[in-house]
Order: C-alpha cells, then structure tokens, then sequence
C-alpha cells in the first residue's frame, strides 16, 4: 500500500513541475485524548464504530524542499474530520490544506481515462493467444463502458470473450484512501519537525466500575471497595503505537460534522445491451448487468458466515476479586472538565477496547437504603418492589472524594457461597461533594403495598405497608410526591417531596397512613 | 483531469480515433479545456462560474461544444458573451451513451458480428441487421432472423459509428454567428454542489484570559468537475430568499445565541451589498470531491473570560444537572477580534498540565458583525451543578397559585464562581413577591440572577412565584 502511494507521489510529481510532493508516511511521536459519544446515553459502546470521538496529535520529521511544495499525511485516522486538522511547524506556514476523497479503483480509472487511448487485450479461451489493440473510450464509467477501435464502436465486456483495459499511467489526483494534505512554501530546503492533530471519529470511552460490597447486614453500612476501569475503544483499522493515551470526562458541546464530499462510487458496473435469450421467458430485466455469464457468475459467489453459539462447558467462571492494579490513570483539571492520562505510553489498536485502572478507592463509606416509590392510582394500588440503592456522598471523609466519571458498574456482594453479582448498575458523571445514589435491581424481597383505606368527600386516606422478607433489618426511604393534609409521623420533606423514613426489622413490615386532601 | 472529454462527442465523432496521433501513452491530469476560471462561492450551495476561453471560430454560423464545465451546471443560466458574436440558440443535451442506448439507437441499421469459435479460436465475421432491442436483441442475418447470443458463445457487436446526440456526459453547446479567428469569450453559469462554512480553532488561556483565534475558509466540490487554478471569491452571506419581506412569519434565521448583543462596526473588507467578500490570494484549484481549508483570520491574545450559566424551563423539582460553560469575548476593534465572522463552527482547545492543547468543546457561530458580544457555550460543566426544587406549591385562591422554588448550586472547583441562572417559562404574568437576592426581570417570561458560589462551596436562592397554575 505504501509503495503504490508513493508511486502516486512520483506520477503527481511529474505533471506539476512547480509544486513538490513529500509523502510523510508514519508518525513520530503520538497523543490521544478521547471523548465520550454525548448521545449515546445508557446504550453500550458500539464496538464496530463507537460514537465518540478523539483528538490526536502527532509529531512527524519531514523534508521539506525549497518552494511550493504538497505535504501528504498517510497513517491517519479513518474517522478523520479534516476540518479539524491543524498543522503547525512548517516555516511559513500552510497555505491550503486539502482532502481528497477520488480514490484509485476500476471506475475512477475509466473516468480519468474518458476520451483517451487505452489498450484493449483480448485472449482467445481456445489457444491463449492475446491479441491487443489501442481503443479510445467513448463513454463511462455509469452505465456500461463504450469503446472505439479501428473496427468501429463496441461495448466492454458485453461480448462473451476476456477483455481487459490497460492503462499507460496512473492519474494524476487518485489516490488509495482518501488523503490530507497541506500546500506549503518554504525559501530552503530544510527538515523540519510538524505538529499535526486532527480529530477522528470512531474512539469512544466509559468507565467501568467494580464495586465489592462486603456482606450485607443488620448496620446498613457497607465498606465499598471502588474501583474503576478506564475503557477505552477504537473502532478504527489503524492502530496506534506508543500512544500518550488520554481521555476526557464532563460533556464538551460537540456538533454533528459537515458532509463531506462524496467520492464517485469506485466500483465499475459494466451494463450491457438487453441480452435476454429464447429460453429466457417472460423477460423481466431490461437488460442485464454482466451479460458475460462467465464473468458475471464468478462475481455473485457469496460466501454466507456461520456462527456457532457454543454452550459453557466448564463451569462458571471463578467470582472476580478485586483487581489489583499497577498502573493507574492520572485524573487532572481541564477547564470545567476532567482529564485521566494514561502514566505510560501504550498500543491503541485497531478494532480494540483497552482498559487501564483510573479510580481505586477502597473500603468507603456507603449505606445501603431501600428506595422506591409507591403507585396508587385510585382503586388500582399493585405492589412495588424496592431498589436497594448504594447511598454515599462523594467527600474525602467518606474514602472518596474524587469526580466519578459516567459508565457502568458491577456490585458483588460477598456471600456464602462466594463473591457473587448481586447487580449491574448505571453511574452518572458525580462531582466532589456530591451525592450518590446506586440503584440496584428492585426486589421482591423489601416491598411496599398501598391501600386505600378510606375514601370521603374531601380526602383519600392511603395505608401503605412495607414489608421486610430480609434475615436482616433494612432502611428504607418512600417518596409520596403528593400534596398530604399534614405530614404523619415518620415522614418529612426531603427536596420538597414528602418522604417515608423508615428501618424494617428482619422479617418484619411497618405501616404509615397518609392524607390526601381532593380538590 | 477530465480533460477533453467532451472532445470527440457529436460531430466530431464522424472521425473516430481523433485522438489516437496523440502520444501513446498520455496520464491524465494535466490538461483542461476550462480557461481563465473565476468561482464566486456563496454560502447557500450557489456558485457562480466565469470561464474566459479563447475560442477559435469559422466566420458565419457555427456550434460550439463546451467541455469542462461543471458536471451540475444550471443551463438555464447560460450567458456567453465576447466581442464580435451573437447567440443563435444554446443547447443542454443530457441523453448519455450506454451500451442499452446504442444498441435501441441501432434498430434498423446494420452491425458487424464477429463470432469465436470457443475450440479453435477462428473468427467469423458477418453482417447483421438490427431488428428489436426488446428483452433481447433480435437480429435479421441474411434471410434468416435470430437472437444475439442465443447459444451463449461470444459474439462481438461492432457498430459503424456513435450515434448524434448520445454523449458521455450532459453537455452544453452554443450556436453563434461571429466574424471568425481567436476569440476571448466569456462563460457564465451557476452551479449547485460548491460551499463553503467557516472552521475557528480557538486557543483558551486561562490563566492569562485571552484567546488566540484562527479562521479558516473550508470549501467543498461536489460538482463532478475540477476547477483549475481559479481566481476564488467567496461571498459571506445568502442570496436565496428574496422576494419581499416577511412580515407575518418569524423565518428561523440560523440564529445559534451566540451574539449577546449585535456589533454596528466595521473594517476595509471589500463587500457586495450587504455581504462581506472574502477573496483567496492565490489562484487555486478545486479538485472534485475535495474538501479544502485556506486561512483568513489570524488573532493572538484578544480578551475572552469564561463564565457560566444555567436554565431552568419549568417551575419543576430536577436532580443536580451541570451548569453550561460558556466562553465570553468582544469582536469589536479594541479589545477584540476587530473582524466580522462569517458562520462557521468554532472549536475552542485549551491547554493542559503538560502544555498540549485539548479540546473542550465547539458551538455552531452564525455570521457575526464586527463588534458584538459573544459567548460561545462549551460544554457542561464537571463542577458545577444546580439542583431546582419546588419547595412548597400553595393554592392562594381559584386562580393564583404559589410556588415557592429553592435552586442549590454546587461548586466543586476551587475558585469562587458566579452562575447566571435563568428561569423562563413565566408567561408575562407570573409576579415574583419574594427572592432572597435581587433579580433581574429581562422579559415578560424570564428572570435572571447572578449567584456567587465560593471554592469547593455551596449556595442557595429562593424565590417564590406567583402564577395563574
């Protein structure tokens, strides 16, 4: 691939005598900072193409000759937006910068070759002697490809026999993947030593957290060993090596990228006359793409992928103790957001997640409460479940005290039978001094049941009982986001919303009985 | 690099094989039959493209074919002009060239079949007579009829000539009256698929409160056609919509709430109307599917400060929700940018702990007069959260009610800020009797305070409304 490129810098070299390409294949030294996709809410990173994007910059030596001359960039991204390319280090600066997205294919040939000789080869299947002959090109490459040759005016490959087109040069301007490069003027040759950074598309990043809850009990207090992965996925083919490897935290506004142009499409589609046969009724087709059968069947084998869905033999994996970790992210400020580099540097590559330790905060303080709300809606009261709900604060005091970046998080509780998944829950971006709540999984086990118990002219009159079936008493907080004749004993407004304080004893329920006023 | 690809279509086809004294092995890439092109890009996907060729003409009447011109041109808007000649007619001839087209534009003519024997390669050759091209090609050879290919074996098809009027690519031609010889003349045409937005790469710093900002030009061709070393003017502005004023209708005019308040300044740029014109110093090409970025604006250390805000729709009780980031500056002459801002993008980096810039958010800028105040919201802060809640809602009578909401705000960083809170969502009517700190009334549906919050620290406001609901 790098050859064939550098072959297209000499074929462009030549036409323009003023202007001098260099081909600046790899990068130096790389850093990358990667954002989060900002719409991707709760979903999963999209591991084929992740949503969020990166910022990555590189330092690449190149030889710049004297005059004008076209720096190309090769070993970028594939996600590149390339109206974020900035270039810097270049002597007097960048005059343009350009991306070009015709690429070197079948159809991009013919069109760079409309209304020029080309050579026409054609091989006899019987004795395999090639005959050549010099053709013009007509017309294409939409629609069919139409030729002249001495004989007269015929069609490519509409013919039954082996035809093939050669071409005495490669076009100026086609090139394999679409390109970016920087016009620039210098009064000397020199080397110099050129800052490029870009952003790209097809990065994302969460963090991942591995929360171990000790056992539950009697005390509602819970030692929560925190820790965090750093998750990091490039989607991209290019990989990365020895990255400066960053990421960012908070939500910096990010806009949808213009459109960029559309390269014509690569693939030659040779269509024919109609070439429907007697045995061939009724027709359908009013003409047929490939009507060389020997050449069309060969291009519709289709290779269908199988997938086997394996059944676990073994057995479980074993419960997951708490990672130690070796190396950690560094959290630093960046403005109103939150940078985590990576200490070392590190391989991105391409189609990879990577995960690297970022918060490791072990045995702090939380409090376990069952939270919920409970539904009455006339005569119609169900059941609610409660969500046991991991409540901290985000302080120092409490072995915390760090911003908490959004992600996803995995709570083990330490049973009998082992370090066991007690639930998935999802963590939102939590600032120092913060509150936290951790919903897990509602529960049959702590439940709230409502009644309606008396009904008047003026008010409903609501028994609501919470039942414990724990071997162990629980907390619980029951928000009743009604306007109450007064607040019972038991309840009071937290936020502005009247709220059940309450602690179950094991296998135990309590009751409390609330007014509302009809208006 | 299409070069001449127009060049043996229609009449000239009548000589097949023009090309071929021409060297064997000719790249693409260097010649164009465009002459002295100047592009004039408006910011509404219209161009306007002047092509000074030097034509060399017969005396009396004659057809000219112009190759090289873009692929969407609109041939409607078609002027020709130079000294010495007079428009007949123009034609925009858009009926290409296929192998279906040849061979339905055959019927009724003869064609030669060259068949291959599949064993021993020999070639027969024979005449035939196109009947039908419908499904198949039904083909009369002496006095007996078949159908091309009917056993499957390869048969070529060679036509006598192309067909008039078929062309590869839709293509415009003139036809003129003129005295003869070589003759400047003066095309001009508009054409979709061309534009052009801006792109800002803005360096915060915070420390010093200054940023640096670089403007760059980022044009797109999507027209199918190179445009070679042109003469590019780009045109900062819309000229779509005329046709009177709009009195009845609010138009969504792009606005992005990044103008504070409107400058009335302004500079040396050259202008056209109402519009600011942005010529490129040097002639360039445009390739297709390119997209390029020329530089033209260049600022260092203009004051900004960074600020935050924050709104609240609806008298409601929400969870903690960062307060936005916004970036403050002037484009005023002194103490500013001191241009005007074409709309574009603007991307704001700032540096980190290492002294390498990251990114820290964009906002979407409309064109912007020389000496406004901008603020250009970044992103959310980490830090920075407010919390609203409906402390109390009370019925006074049968159609007042009284909310009274308490806002907290949190600052985990640590230096003291100011948050700008807005609450909108008061409807003209809604009187506030009580806030703990002063607000300021600035419609009928808004109110806003600037509320202190100190380093690592937290603060309140509360405010009680008085609505209809």
């Amino acid at each position: 691939m790098r050859a064939l490129l550098a072959l297209i810098a000499l074929a462009v070299a030549a036409p323009v005598a003023a202007q001098n390409v260099v081909v600046s294949p790899v990068a130096e030294t790389i850093s990358m900072t990667v954002y989060r996709d900002p719409y991707r809410g709760e979903n999963p990173i999209n591991r084929n193409w992740p949503g969020g994007y990166a910022l990555i910059t590189e330092t690449r030596t190149i030889s710049i000759p004297a005059g004008e001359s076209v720096i190309r960039f090769e070993g970028v991204s594939e996600g590149l937006f390339p109206e974020t390319a900035i270039v810097t280090g270049l002597p007097n600066g960048v005059r343009e910068k350009n991306r070009d997205a015709r690429l070197l294919s079948p159809a991009g040939l013919v069109d760079a070759y409309l209304k020029r000789q080309v050579t026409l080869t054609r091989t006899d299947r019987a004795t395999g002697k090639v005959r050549e002959q010099s053709a013009l090109v007509t017309s294409g490459p939409d629609g069919g490809v139409i030729m002249e040759t001495d004989g007269g005016v015929e069609a490519l490959r509409c013919t039954g026999l082996p035809e093939r087109m050669r071409y005495g040069g490669l076009p100026k301007d086609l090139s394999a993947k679409p390109t970016l490069s920087v016009i620039t003027n210098s009064n000397r040759a020199l080397k110099a030593t050129v800052t490029l950074s870009y952003m790209a598309g097809g990065f994302d990043w969460q963090t991942n957290y591995v929360l171990n809850a000790g056992k539950f009990a009697d005390d509602h207090k819970i030692a929560l060993d925190v820790f965090g992965w750093l998750t990091i996925a490039n989607g991209g083919a290019q990989s990365f090596q020895d990255t400066n490897l960053m990421a960012v935290a908070g939500r910096p506004n990010r806009l949808g990228n213009a459109a960029l142009p559309k390269a014509p499409l690569p693939q030659l589609v040779l269509k024919c006359w109609p070439a429907q046969r007697t045995h061939e009724v009724p027709f359908t087709l009013p003409y047929t793409e490939y009507a060389d059968e020997d050449f069309a069947y060969e291009e519709e084998i289709q290779v269908e992928s199988a997938r086997l869905y394996a059944l676990p033999t073994t057995a479980p994996p074993p419960p997951p103790a708490a990672p130690i970790a070796a190396v950690v992210a560094q959290q630093e400020e960046l403005g109103d957001l939150k940078l985590y580099r990576v200490p070392e540097r590190v391989d991105v590559n391409a189609k990879g997640q990577k995960q690297v330790a970022m918060i490791v905060q072990p045995k702090a303080g939380f409090r376990r409460v069952y939270k919920g709300q409970p539904v009455y809606n006339g005569w119609h009261q169900p059941m609610v479940n409660l969500n046991p709900t991991l409540v901290g604060e985000n302080k120092k005091d409490t072995g915390l005290g760090l911003p908490l970046p959004s992600g996803k998080g995995m709570v083990f509780e330490n049973a009998a039978m082992g370090n066991q998944l007690v639930g998935e829950i999802t963590v939102k971006d939590r600032a120092v001094g913060d509150d936290i709540d951790w919903f897990l999984p509602a529960t049959s086990a702590v439940r709230i049941n409502t009644t309606l118990a008396m009904q008047t002219k003026k008010s409903r009159t609501y028994r609501l009982v919470l039942s414990n079936s724990n071997p162990y008493a629980v907390s619980a907080e029951i928000k009743f986001p009604d306007t109450l004749r007064n607040l019972p004993e038991g309840m009071r407004r937290d936020e502005g919303i009247p709220t059940w304080f309450v602690t179950v004893p094991a296998n135990d329920s309590s009751e409390i009985i609330v007014e509302v006023p009809l208006q | 690099m299409r070069a001449l690809w127009l060049f043996a279509a229609g009449g000239a086809l009548a000589a097949p094989l023009l090309a071929q004294d021409a060297t064997t092995v000719a790249v693409p890439g260097e010649a164009t039959a465009q002459g002295d092109v100047a592009v004039t890009i408006y910011q509404n996907g219209q161009s306007l493209v002047q092509d000074t060729r030097k034509l060399n003409m017969p005396a009396g009447r004659s057809k000219q074919e112009f190759p090289d011109v873009s692929a969407q041109i609109r041939a409607e808007t078609v002027t020709l002009t130079g000294p010495g000649i007079g428009i007949v007619e123009q034609n925009f001839d858009y009926d290409l060239l296929t192998p279906a087209k040849l061979m339905e534009k055959a019927v009724g003519q003869t064609v030669t079949l060259i068949r291959t024997n599949p064993a021993t390669g020999a070639e027969a050759r024979v005449q035939a007579k196109v009947l039908a091209a419908n499904g198949g090609v039904v083909l009369q050879i002496g006095n007996t009829i078949e159908v091309l290919r009917d056993d499957g074996l390869p048969v070529r098809v060679i036509f006598d000539k192309v067909p008039p009027n078929l062309r590869a690519r839709p293509t415009l031609s003139v036809t003129l009256e003129s005295k003869g010889g070589l003759t400047p003349t003066t095309l001009t045409y508009l054409t979709p698929g061309l534009g052009w937005t801006s792109d800002y790469v803005t360096l915060f710093d915070d420390a010093k409160q200054t940023i640096d900002v670089q403007g760059w030009v980022t044009l797109t061709n999507n027209t199918g056609t190179d445009y070679t070393k042109a003469d590019v003017l780009l045109v900062a502005g819309n000229t779509n919509g005329g046709g009177g004023r709009r009195n009845y209708t609010t138009p969504w005019n792009g606005a992005t709430g990044t103008i504070d308040e409107a400058g009335t300044e302004s500079n040396d740029r050259e202008r056209l109307g109402d519009y600011y014109l942005y010529p490129l110093a040097e002639r360039t090409t445009i390739a297709n599917a390119q997209q390029k970025q020329v530089s033209f604006l260049d600022v260092k250390a203009a004051p900004a400060r960074k600020a935050y805000e924050f709104n609240n729709g609806w008298l409601a009780t929400n969870e903690a929700a960062s307060a936005s980031s916004v970036l403050k500056f002037s484009t005023s002459r002194a103490g500013g940018l001191g241009d005007q801002l074409p709309a574009g993008t603007m991307r704001v980096y700032m540096r980190d702990k290492r002294g390498d810039p990251q990114f820290i958010g964009e906002s979407r800028i409309e064109a912007t007069p020389m000496g406004s105040a901008m603020s250009i919201r970044t992103g959310e802060a980490f830090d920075v959260k407010v919390k609203t809640i409906v402390e109390e809602r009370t019925r006074i009578n049968s159609s007042r009610w009284k909310t009274k909401m308490r806002y907290e705000f949190t600052n985990a960083r640590n230096e003291a800020i100011t948050v700008d809170l807005g609450q909108s969502g008061l409807w003209g009517d809604v009187r506030i009797p009580e806030q703990s700190q002063e607000g300021k009334r600035i419609s009928a549906d808004r109110v806003e305070w600037s509320v202190a919050v100190p380093a690592n620290g937290k603060a309140t406001l509360t405010a009680t409304f008085d609505s209809r609901y």
